[in-house]
């Protein structure tokens, strides 16, 4: 074989597709082992792609095609002449279109009735493949039940029955409208939204508490930054006393694993970003995970969170940065209304979310006066298939007490 | 006479073929303790208590003695499946406990319980069996080939019975035998039965032996039913083999008074066998006729006789009370797959 | 009309009427005449003993005797009593018998019949216990059939006797005395049929003989929790694939029992066929429930790793999965 192709690598996890957003060279250069070749982007992260041989690279998947993983995205040849049989070219609709088939293409691995294939390959019987293709349904997304989470014949009828009754309403004719293109990320944020409330009996809690003393903490803070060498801001601030609290509650800490509850020992917060997408009308939703917050000072959570708010704006965040929390905490202080309640939807596996949003000047009766005090409006979600009320309960008093005492801090 | 059989010492044979009066004890009481562990089997059978199945050797036990009893530990035997090789096998020196266990399916099974009735003491030299007649007829010119490059003098006790005859291999093993001076005795059981087959209709001469003429092998025929006279011709045609002056052919007349195997009707043809005839058979039933002769010639009196008998039905007892206090296997699906094979050298790292 | 016949004696009418019908049929093994088994028992009475052979324990030579009457216009019926001793004789039984018609031009057929009894259960080890439908369904120019009912027996034993090509049609002797319905009148069942044994939603289940007893009882067990069709395929060659895809268009699902080694067996043929011709039907991977690759053990290890309902049961689960 003296041409090799070069395939979409598959990424992070649940990744079908992927788009080369760039070239860092052109066909017919000479390419090294290992040099740098290309920006992948996947669902939510970019990588560099490395040459995997010496050679002579022929590029057929254009910037910006939408790949599937697995099919090439060029060829590598030992000689320039090696390429002039390749004709495949990848056109803008995303398909490979091949002329002249002449090196043998890998055969997709068969999985086994095991479950321990690849994280990230779709798994589904051709049956239900069948069906989801005459339907003219896209199954990206569908949860699977067969074993490791294949998806059968009975997952798509009933994600069919589900989108029947909710009947998409094409727009009509005379509506002004604009096009986004629907990006890797929103697919996959959509799945994560939607699998989340189907998988979890998730419910919450929502309640106020005095920050006014915490404001001032804080204030305090900010004025040794110099000494401090970080700006200390609400969030880290917050995130800190969210991971107090869990430690005090341990079940709230918790994930599914297997027959077990995993209690997890150490808190890695995950904490959620917005940034606005390219088309400036959407936005996409990004969970950096700090970890082990419960053993960093408040400098150090501070710059860290710095750091990923950076990196997440610049599409810069690794799969691995995104992945491992135990808890996750969201703001949306300073965008909402003030006192604004919400129901924020659980996060990957974590059993709990603390949401947070633009305090609110109230009256409120301390020491039998009515004075106007600063409360912030908390937004907790819980699964309750994984803990119950009681320690959640608990939970939000710990927080409770943490936030409208700040001594707790250091205690 | 102790529960433990003596195991044969490496020995040449001596060339002189008359019998000693120890040889003549030895084969009179190997003879009762096949006759014991045959009865016994029998028994078990009809009882429920074997695994696979038995095709007893009453009357047929005499030229298995005669066979084996004068081998030496390292020449081959391949016994013929008449009480299951057993009166070969125990002439030799083998201790059948281990086989007795095999049959009830037992892990101290000489094939580990796998195969119900395969007989294997390859320290003994008895490797194989099966339920192919005439199988060992093939590997019996490896075992002949091996012996003769390793001229160590070993010979190949190749017996089975009239039937096998039928089988294209056994002519390929008399042609390769003689034509390579191969040490191999082909030692013919004719109890004139193949399960119904009658010897004189499925075999166009009365004597099997005669086969061998066609070869310019050397034969001898003696009659089945006299221990002594087996051992005598075994002997002969042992040290022929040993001699390096190839293979001899020896057909022992013999009889079987049950059925082919316990199940089967004892039919000839397609006629029931007539009571009288095995009644008049059974006057020349091998221990009767030896017990004739050790009485005759003095070597034993009869309560002489009844102590070996005792001993012998003692010996056979212990030995079952042996193998049904032995577990079974354990061994599941996963463990008996790692027997599929044998190891390599680099299997063991 | 019908009556309740024991399996091997719907064998054994099989092979009398069909003598009857053609005196150019004839019977030939060891044994038969005394009828080790029933399926021969009187017929050399009626028949005599030139129809009804007995030969030495010569399988090359009893084969050879059969092959090359049949070239000459008889149909014989080769009886080796126990299968696996089909295999002292093997390359005249597949190589030879097998090219017969197709290398010579179709000028010259070979109409014979090869039966044997087969099966495990019986603690009797490989040699006595092994299948050798696989092996022969291996070979080309070679049909071969196994009945699980009488009435399935009566008719494919007519049906082999008539055809014009070799049959190799062995029997399975845990079935010898179940008894069934078998109709008075002459049928024959054709070969290259399957038959549907219970009808099923939810998955189909291959089974032939012993094993076709097991998959009707789990069926039975499973009833109200999982509708399994139980397919008996009856022919190996000619298979009947039109019925196995209808029946998995139905349930979508494939469990395949073959009483016979992992390796290289029908069920590995058959899988690779349906998945090659029946794809998109499949809502599971086709599943088989075979021995597993080593000498069939006798003693109390023979059920510990033979297929039997505990197994089809385990199958039918996983595919349900």
């Amino acid at each position: 074989m003296s041409t090799v192709p070069f395939l979409m690598p598959k990424l992070a996890m649940a990744m079908n597709e992927g788009t080369v957003t760039q070239w860092h060279v052109a066909t017919g250069d000479r390419i090294a082992k290992g040099q740098e070749i290309a920006t992948v982007e996947t669902e939510k992260v970019a990588y560099e792609v490395e040459a995997p041989q010496d050679g002579f690279i022929r590029i057929i998947a254009d910037e910006g095609a939408v790949v599937p993983v697995e099919t090439p995205i060029a060829f590598i040849g030992q000689s320039e002449a090696d390429l002039e049989g390749n004709q495949a070219k990848v056109d803008p609709t995303g398909s490979v279109t091949e002329t002249e088939p002449d090196i043998v293409m890998p055969v997709p691995q068969v999985d086994a009735l095991a479950a321990n294939s690849d994280v990230g390959r779709i798994k589904i019987t051709p049956l239900a493949k069948r069906i989801a293709k005459d339907a003219g349904f896209d199954y990206v997304g569908v949860k699977g039940s067969g074993p490791g989470g294949r998806i059968k014949r009975i997952d798509i009828e009933t994600a069919l029955a589900a989108r029947v009754s909710a009947p998409q309403v094409p727009p009509s004719a005379d509506v002004p409208t604009t096009l986004i293109p629907v990006s890797d990320s929103r697919r996959f944020i959509a799945e994560r939204m939607r699998s989340s409330l189907r998988e979890t009996a998730q419910l919450s809690a929502n309640w106020e508490s005095d920050i006014t003393d915490l404001l001032a903490f804080r204030k305090s803070l900010v004025s040794k930054e110099e000494l401090l060498g970080a700006r200390i801001s609400m969030n880290a601030v917050l995130a800190k006393i969210v991971a107090q609290a869990a430690l005090d509650v341990p079940i709230v800490n918790a994930q599914w694993d297997g027959d077990n509850i995993r209690l997890n020992k150490t808190v890695n917060l995950a904490f959620a970003v917005a940034v606005p997408n390219e088309s400036g009308l959407d936005s996409r939703l990004l969970v950096p995970v700090i970890r082990d917050l419960e053993s960093k000072g408040l400098a150090q959570i501070q710059t860290e969170l710095d750091e990923a708010i950076e990196k997440a704006r610049a599409g810069q965040l690794t799969a691995a940065e995104m992945s491992g929390s135990t808890i996750t905490f969201s703001s949306t202080a300073g965008l909402a209304p003030p006192g604004c309640t919400n129901t924020p939807i659980l996060n990957g596996s974590n059993a709990t979310l603390v949401g947070v949003s633009t305090a609110i000047e109230r009256p409120v009766v301390k020491d039998g006066q009515i004075v106007p005090r600063t409360m912030m409006p908390i937004s907790l979600t819980f699964d309750h298939a994984l803990v119950d009320g009681e320690p959640v309960a608990r939970f939000a008093h710990a927080l409770h007490e943490r936030l409208e005492n700040p001594a707790l801090l250091v205690a | 006479m102790d529960a433990n059989p003596p195991v044969r010492e490496l020995a040449m044979s001596i060339s002189n073929t008359a019998l000693t009066i120890e040889d003549r004890k030895l084969l009179f009481t190997n003879l009762l303790r096949a006759d014991e562990y045959d009865r016994t089997m029998y028994k078990r059978m009809m009882s429920g208590k074997l695994l696979g199945f038995y095709h007893p050797g009453e009357g047929a036990i005499a030229p298995g003695i005669g066979a084996a009893t004068f081998l030496n530990q390292d020449d081959v035997l391949s016994p013929h499946h008449r009480a299951h090789g057993m009166a070969h096998a125990l002439a030799k020196g083998v201790d059948l406990k281990p086989y007795l266990a095999e049959h009830t399916g037992k892990a101290g099974g000489c094939s580990e319980g796998r195969s119900s009735f395969h007989m294997s003491f390859p320290e003994h030299k008895i490797y194989m069996f099966s339920g192919f007649i005439g199988f060992n007829f093939a590997p019996a010119v490896g075992y002949g080939y091996a012996a003769k490059l390793s001229g160590k003098g070993q010979v190949v006790m190749m017996c089975s019975g009239d039937g096998s005859y039928g089988q294209g291999r056994a002519h390929e093993a008399m042609l390769m035998a003689q034509n390579m001076k191969l040490p191999i005795i082909f030692w013919c059981e004719n109890n004139g039965l193949a399960i119904h087959a009658e010897a004189s209709e499925m075999h166009p001469m009365p004597d099997i032996s005669s086969l061998a003429d066609g070869y310019g092998m050397p034969k001898r025929i003696v009659d089945g039913q006299d221990v002594f006279a087996c051992a005598e011709a075994a002997r002969e045609a042992i040290d022929h083999a040993r001699e390096g002056k190839g293979p001899m052919f020896v057909e022992c007349k013999t009889l079987r008074l049950k059925e082919h195997d316990i199940g089967t009707p004892d039919l000839i043809g397609s006629t029931p066998r007539s009571k009288e005839d095995i009644l008049k058979q059974a006057e020349r039933e091998p221990v009767k006729l030896a017990m004739q002769k050790v009485l005759a010639d003095g070597l034993f009196t009869m309560d002489e006789i009844d102590d070996l008998r005792t001993a012998a039905r003692a010996e056979v007892e212990a030995a079952w009370d042996w193998a049904d206090a032995q577990p079974f296997p354990e061994d599941g699906e996963a463990e008996l797959m790692t027997h599929v094979f044998a190891p390599n050298a680099e299997d063991a790292a | 009309m019908t009556r309740q016949l024991p399996f091997i004696e719907a064998i054994r009418e099989a092979l009398r009427e069909e003598m009857i019908h053609d005196d150019k049929v004839f019977l030939v093994g060891q044994d038969i005449r005394g009828a080790i088994y029933p399926h021969t028992k009187g017929l050399v009475d009626e028949f005599g003993p030139d129809r009804v052979v007995d030969t030495p324990i010569s399988e090359s030579g009893m084969y050879g005797m059969a092959s090359g009457a049949a070239l000459q216009g008889y149909r014989p019926v080769v009886d080796f009593m126990f299968g696996g001793f089909t295999y002292v004789t093997f390359s005249e039984a597949t190589v030879t018998t097998g090219q017969q018609y197709f290398l010579h031009g179709s000028k010259s057929n070979m109409p014979l019949v090869i039966t044997a009894g087969v099966g495990a259960g019986m603690r009797l080890a490989n040699d006595h216990s092994m299948a050798i439908h696989g092996t022969f369904a291996h070979h080309p120019g070679i049909k071969v059939a196994m009945p699980s009912t009488p009435y399935d027996a009566k008719g494919m034993f007519k049906a082999a006797i008539r055809d014009n090509s070799p049959v190799v049609i062995p029997w399975h002797m845990a079935l010898m005395m179940d008894k069934g319905e078998v109709p008075d009148e002459d049928y024959v069942v054709p070969l290259g049929k399957a038959d549907i044994k219970r009808e099923g939603a939810d998955v189909t289940v291959v089974a032939n003989s012993q094993q076709l007893k097991f998959a009707l009882q789990v069926a039975e067990k499973l009833d109200g929790e999982i509708s399994v069709e139980v397919f008996d395929p009856r022919s190996f060659v000619p298979f009947d694939m039109d019925l196995l895809l209808t029946s998995l268009a139905k349930t979508s699902r494939l469990v395949i029992v073959d009483e016979d080694w992992e390796s290289g067996g029908f069920a590995a043929t058959l899988s690779a066929r349906v998945m090659e011709q029946g794809f998109d039907l499949l809502d599971a991977p086709v599943l088989r429930v075979t021995f597993p690759n080593m000498p069939i053990p006798g003693g109390v290890l023979e059920p510990r790793v033979m297929p039997n309902p505990e197994r089809i049961e385990a199958a039918i689960r996983a595919v349900m999965e």
